[in-house]
């Protein structure tokens, strides 16, 4: 689900961006209100969850792969606007450090990720919950909210790339940016979220949400301690099985290089050309490009990128933790 | 008796001291307690925990041998992970040490070595500023994890001679009285100038000149206690390194880096 750099025009890019700055600014004012210094690396400890979740790529039939994106299971753990921060961090390691999501592209991927779907998983959750006093309540919800919340994220990719043929072509009708039409790309994003990466993400939702409230309660935002060893455990564990994440070969819809556009099949027929955006277009060469580096095994290099980008995501939010001020009430 | 109060006691006085840019004496506070701060912290760190400090420091220079000499970027990015992954488990003050020291050295190295984009070898900028990163990181991880006096202790395992270590130990332990007797003195001057003092330098050179003084005084005293408690010139620790479990872990280390470096530089 990540958009690539010129997959979409530079000024759907701004209008998205634009869009996610309003939310940004709530989000981090609500943080810094909501969530105590002694509970904001736990924020980090949401951002590694979600950089590893996205790791685990799962296959459709069809060669494409897709992923869980983790933001209902944060948002969960420490309130929508947390998992929006979160997100929006693990998205920034991804396109900054992986080459994975475009830097231009970085606005309207948190849009999908960081803003639709955490506040509205968190919002059927909380909806769900609140009308039963039951446990299973809860994890219901949990699984609603998380299955609905990835594929709102997904529809809105879907729309974002859909509307560039429309609004960006060249005179001879060839696309400039994403060639494929809302038409095209509404079923081919959503056949795979319906179905697998939507299962995928329901279970990665509540198995841990499950978990950490069984083991290590001290990660939800209302409790008072703050013990995170079984966490750091299950981070290892993720990380350990992370290669795994390999074995599904294809690339996500959507998400393919220039070199490889021209010759994608749709509808039986290969597009038969790479988008002039996409040729000419800004791309920033990124110390782990997609994960891998030339001359070191993949398994190596996916394992490396997966501990850097989760310990990052860690420090990342100790060290701001480290820069609040203590509040103090009297 | 006719007890009246004296008539210049009588006038209301509204005397405003002339303002005085003082801010170097609060800089050089402020940067004195910082520093005094940090050497007795490390003073009274845990000492029973973790490995050995001579085998965390045989391991950080190791490392930082292997990383010079490596030419595979892979291998620099394994340490980083290392690296990243202990930081993950320190308190939020020491990891901004850590961290703030390592940015700070690869910025600067980036700044020294811009011209050499311009020159047409932007990847030896990123190799180097990388290097000096994890090579920052590395040593000052080591300084927060480790007390100094442990440091000094472990040097004697390297065989380093009595004399330097005595120096080096007497060094660290000087600065902080020193520092204390430095701060004293800022604070009396501080608490005595009213309105603009145009006589700083004489001020400042007067407080280096007292430190002086004393620390002389101090050394004298000192080695006077020594020779007291039978100081014959040799400088002895009375623990002797033992190896326990968490030893093995620097070693675990080093020797799986030592594969992975020959490995990857085509060595093996």
């Amino acid at each position: 689900m990540h958009i690539p750099e010129n997959y979409l025009s530079p000024q759907t890019c701004a209008v998205m961006t634009a869009a996610m700055i309003p939310v940004w600014g709530h989000a981090v004012k609500q943080v810094r209100m909501e969530i105590s210094k002694d509970k904001m690396p736990l924020l980090g400890v949401g951002a590694a969850f979600s950089f590893l979740g996205m790791m685990f790529n799962v296959p459709i039939p069809g060669g494409s792969t897709g992923h869980a994106v983790g933001g209902t299971l944060i948002a969960l753990l420490l309130g929508p606007d947390a998992a929006c921060v979160a997100v929006t961090i693990a998205l920034l390691i991804q396109a900054v450090l992986f080459g994975d999501g475009g830097i231009l592209a970085f606005g309207a991927n948190c849009f999908n990720m960081a803003f639709v779907l955490p506040y509205l998983g968190y919002g059927i959750y909380t909806f769900i919950k609140n009308r039963s006093s039951s446990d299973k309540a809860g994890y219901i919800g949990a699984a609603i909210g998380s299955y609905v919340g990835i594929n709102a994220a997904a529809l809105c990719a879907a729309v974002e790339f859909g509307l560039q043929p429309l609004l960006f072509h060249d005179a001879a009708g060839q696309a400039l940016y994403c060639p494929y039409g809302l038409n095209l790309s509404i079923p081919s994003m959503m056949v795979g979220h319906l179905t697998v990466f939507g299962l995928c993400e329901l279970i990665f939702t509540t198995a841990i949400f499950a978990f950490i409230q069984k083991t290590s309660p001290g990660m939800l935002r209302e409790s008072n301690s703050t013990s995170k060893t079984p966490v750091y455990v299950l981070i290892a564990a993720l990380i350990a099985a992370v290669p795994l994440g390999l074995l599904a070969e294809g690339t996500a819809w959507g998400e393919w290089g220039a070199d490889e556009i021209a010759e994608v099949v749709t509808n039986g027929s290969a597009l038969g050309y790479t988008p002039a955006g996409m040729t000419s277009g800004f791309e920033l060469s990124t110390i782990f490009p997609d994960y891998t580096m030339a001359g070191v095994p993949d398994v190596a290099a996916y394992l490396l990128s997966a501990i850097i980008g989760a310990a990052i995501s860690v420090i990342l939010f100790r060290l701001i933790a480290s820069a609040m001020k203590t509040k103090t009430t009297y | 008796m006719n007890a009246s109060l004296p008539d210049w006691m009588k006038t209301e006085e509204a005397y405003q001291p002339t303002h005085d840019a003082d801010g170097f004496i609060t800089q050089t506070s402020l940067q004195l307690m910082g520093v005094l701060a940090r050497a007795r912290h490390k003073g009274s760190a845990d000492v029973h925990r973790g490995a050995s400090a001579s085998f965390k420091l045989l391991l950080t220079f190791y490392l930082l041998v292997l990383l010079a000499l490596a030419q595979n970027s892979f291998f620099a990015l394994v340490v980083l992970a290392g690296l990243l992954i202990r930081c993950c488990f320190l308190p939020g003050k020491t990891l901004k040490t850590v961290m703030g020291a390592a940015l700070g050295g690869a910025f600067l190295s980036i700044l020294l070595l811009l011209p050499s984009v311009f020159l047409g070898s932007p990847k030896s900028m990123l190799t180097i500023s990388f290097k000096v990163f994890l090579s920052v990181g590395l040593v000052n991880l080591l300084s927060v994890t480790t007390p100094w006096n442990r440091l000094t202790e472990s040097l004697r395992f390297f065989h380093v001679p009595d004399l330097f270590i005595f120096t080096f130990d007497i060094t660290l332990k000087y600065i902080v009285l020193l520092g204390e007797v430095c701060l004293h003195m800022l604070d009396a001057l501080r608490l005595r100038s009213v309105g603009t003092n145009k006589h700083k330098g004489k001020a400042f050179s007067g407080i280096m000149g007292t430190a002086f003084l004393k620390s002389r005084a101090m050394a004298e005293e000192m080695y006077g206690a020594m020779v007291c408690r039978g100081f014959e010139g040799e400088y002895a620790s009375l623990q002797k390194p033992k190896l326990t479990a968490f030893d093995l872990l620097p070693l675990t280390v080093m020797i799986a880096m030592t594969v992975l470096f020959f490995y990857l530089e085509g060595k093996i």
